[in-house]
């Protein structure tokens, strides 16, 4: 007797289940998974924008730098080409003859002024 | 409906392109008892339903770490019982003592419960709904699910021979509850 009270409960529940909660969960579920996934591919796509704009960050002033150094390089390559150009002396005789066309061009009054100025040069003996 | 079995399932879940299909499989094998696992622990159809969802979404998170060697619904049973427990954790945190508790669940039982007017089964829910919380686990997983000790011992990480004993007390209170309730 005993025993037969549990026996007697047997296995069955006095609970119910809405209708078609079971039917639908496995739809509602896996719907549910396509939002975590999208969710997690959003957050994949986020963190390699985030690592791609620190590196981005850390290289974009490595470029200027480097950039930098070189139109300064470039510069001194040019200052260098001219210094180059007239020390061969290929054109200084086309310097000298634009620079005496000028003189002779000179007014009487303008060569006065200009003889004064190079007169009051104090670096004209280190010429 | 063809059952498919848990390797099949696995194989499924374990490449990319299949796992959907996969974890659709899994589910649609497995709902029914977990549902069932769940319901008899925490009563209301409504709390059901979250643990329901969680337990599932754990599945989704925690498929790739599933051990191969392991059986499928022991691992899920495990992470619907401990689904169970935080939300009794949770209640317990809203109720000031376990009896509270306790006469929490029994509440639910009184309000949802009891569909068919069957009277020994409605002694026995509630004999049931008396015992604590560990006891009344093992006495579910051993009594509806028929599940062998040694994979109740997985589930709740507990020895063998201490989950006998929480079934034998289990099996005894509840005798005791019907009796004493027939009497009255």
């Amino acid at each position: 007797m005993d025993k037969d009270i549990i026996e007697s409960a047997g296995k069955r529940l006095p609970y119910k289940v809405p209708d078609g909660y079971l039917e639908d969960f496995t739809g509602n579920m896996m719907q549910h998974y396509g939002r975590i996934k999208r969710e997690k591919m959003r957050r994949r796509y986020f963190s390699i924008a985030r690592v791609a704009a620190l590196f981005l960050l850390f290289l974009i002033p490595g470029i200027i730098f480097l950039t930098d150094g070189n139109s300064v390089k470039n510069n001194t390559d040019f200052v260098g080409q001219d210094s180059v150009v007239i020390s061969a002396g290929e054109n200084v005789t086309e310097v000298d003859n634009s620079v005496s066309s000028s003189i002779t061009n000179l007014s009487d009054e303008e060569l006065l002024i200009l003889t004064s100025v190079l007169d009051s040069d104090i670096y004209k003996d280190q010429l | 409906m063809t059952e498919y079995t848990d390797e099949y399932i696995l194989k499924l879940t374990d490449k990319p392109g299949t796992r959907e299909r996969g974890l659709t499989l899994l589910i649609d094998k497995y709902k029914e008892r977990i549902y069932w696992h769940i319901r008899r622990l925490v009563v209301s159809h409504e709390d059901a339903q979250d643990v329901m969802q969680e337990t599932f979404i754990n599945v989704f998170r925690f498929i790739d770490k599933f051990e191969k060697g392991s059986k499928l619904y022991t691992w899920l049973y495990r992470i619907a019982t401990n689904e169970c427990i935080k939300l009794f954790r949770k209640k317990r945190d809203i109720y000031t003592s376990l009896e509270e508790a306790g006469g929490s669940l029994l509440g639910s039982y009184q309000t949802f419960g009891s569909d068919d007017g069957d009277k020994i089964v409605e002694r026995f829910q509630e004999a049931l709904l008396k015992l604590p919380e560990k006891q009344r686990i093992v006495f579910n997983l051993r009594y509806y699910d028929e599940l062998p000790y040694e994979e109740i011992s997985k589930i709740l990480d507990t020895n063998v021979g201490s989950l006998k004993t929480s079934y034998h007390y289990a099996y005894q209170k509840i005798k005791e509850e019907m009796l004493n309730s027939e009497i009255l």
